[in-house]
C-alpha cells in the first residue's frame, strides 16, 4: 500500500515537473502555464493579423515566422524521436489561426522604430494563448515589437514528426518581458588593452 | 541584453555578423555592441579620413563600407528588432 502511495506521488511530482517545462524556449518566459494535450498545427494554418494598417515590417515578421513554422521541422529529442507522441497527436484538435493584436490604444509604429527605442522605453511584453480545442490562438501586445517577441516565441513551440507540426503541452499560457534591460554577452580576442569605444 | 562583437581583432564578413544578428533574434536579445574600431585595426571606412581604413584594416577587403554599415543598422533594426550599439 505504502509502495502504492508513494509510487502515486512519484507520478505526480513527474507530471508536475514535465507539464512546467518547455525546453524548446529561451529565455523562459516570466510566466508559463502549460498542460498535457496535443494540438497540431493545421496544414492551412494562417495568421490573422488584426493591426490597423500593419507596418511593412510586421508582416514580413509574419511571413517569416509561417516559414519557420513549415521548415523547422525541428524533431523531438527523445528516443525515436517524437514517435512514442503519436498516441498524444492522433485525434488531437487543430490550430487554424493566430491572432496579433495590439492592446487597446496601442500606437502602431514599425518593429524597427520601436526596436530602436531607448532600452527603457521600449516595449517588448507580450501575451501569448494557445487554447487545446483548436480554437483560434490570440497574442497581444503593446508594441509590434511585443508582437515580434510573441511570434518568436510562437515559433519555437512546436515539434515535427512524420509530417504533422505538433505539441504536447496545450493548452499554453505565457505572459511575457524581458527579465532584465540589458545583459550583455562579450566576446573578444587577443586584445589586453584597455577597451576604446567609439 | 546585448551581444559585443570585436571585430578589430580579426576581420568578419557582413554575412556573419546578419547570421549573428538572425541568432540573438531567437532568443530575444536586443542590443548588438558592435565594436568595429581599436588600436588593433580600424576597418571601418570613414568618408572624411579614408586612409583610417586604408591603412589600419588588415586588406582592403577587410574593411566595412558606409553602405555596409547602412545594411546591418537596418537589417538589424527591421528584421531582427536589435539596435545597434556602435
Amino acid at each position: 500500500m505504502a509502495n502504492r502511495r508513494s509510487s502515486k506521488l512519484l507520478l505526480l511530482v513527474t507530471l508536475c515537473i514535465s507539464s512546467t517545462r518547455v525546453w524548446s524556449l529561451w529565455p523562459i518566459p516570466t510566466a508559463l502555464q502549460t498542460g498535457q494535450t496535443g494540438l497540431t498545427l493545421s496544414p492551412s494554418f494562417n495568421f490573422d493579423v488584426a493591426v490597423p494598417n500593419p507596418p511593412v515590417d510586421l508582416l514580413q515578421a509574419v511571413i517569416e515566422t509561417q516559414f519557420y513554422l513549415e521548415n523547422d521541422k525541428l524533431g523531438r529529442l527523445v528516443v525515436g524521436r517524437g514517435a512514442n507522441d503519436s498516441s498524444a497527436v492522433d485525434g488531437a484538435k487543430s490550430l487554424q489561426s493566430l491572432k496579433l493584436s495590439l492592446t487597446e490604444g496601442a500606437e502602431v509604429q514599425s518593429i524597427s522604430f520601436e526596436s530602436v527605442k531607448p532600452l527603457e522605453t521600449r516595449s517588448e511584453e507580450y501575451t501569448l494563448t494557445i487554447p487545446e480545442d483548436g480554437s483560434e490562438a490570440t497574442l497581444t501586445a503593446n508594441s509590434t515589437l511585443g508582437l515580434y517577441r510573441g511570434l518568436t516565441t510562437f515559433s519555437q513551440l512546436w515539434y515535427y514528426y512524420n509530417g504533422v507540426t505538433y505539441t504536447i503541452i496545450a493548452p499554453i499560457n505565457i505572459v511575457d518581458a524581458p527579465a532584465y534591460v540589458s545583459m550583455s554577452f562579450l566576446e573578444r580576442r587577443s586584445e589586453a588593452q584597455t577597451d576604446t569605444q567609439m | 541584453m546585448f551581444i559585443c562583437i570585436t571585430p578589430v581583432s580579426y576581420s568578419f564578413p557582413v554575412e556573419d555578423l546578419t547570421r549573428t544578428l538572425d541568432a540573438m533574434s531567437w532568443v530575444k536579445l536586443n542590443t548588438f555592441h558592435w565594436h568595429i574600431t581599436d588600436s588593433q585595426s580600424f576597418p571601418l571606412e570613414v568618408f572624411e579620413y579614408p586612409e583610417l581604413a586604408q591603412n589600419g584594416a588588415y586588406s582592403p577587403q577587410e574593411v566595412y563600407s558606409a553602405s555596409d554599415v547602412q545594411y546591418v543598422v537596418s537589417y538589424a533594426a527591421a528584421v531582427r528588432t536589435l539596435s545597434i550599439l556602435p
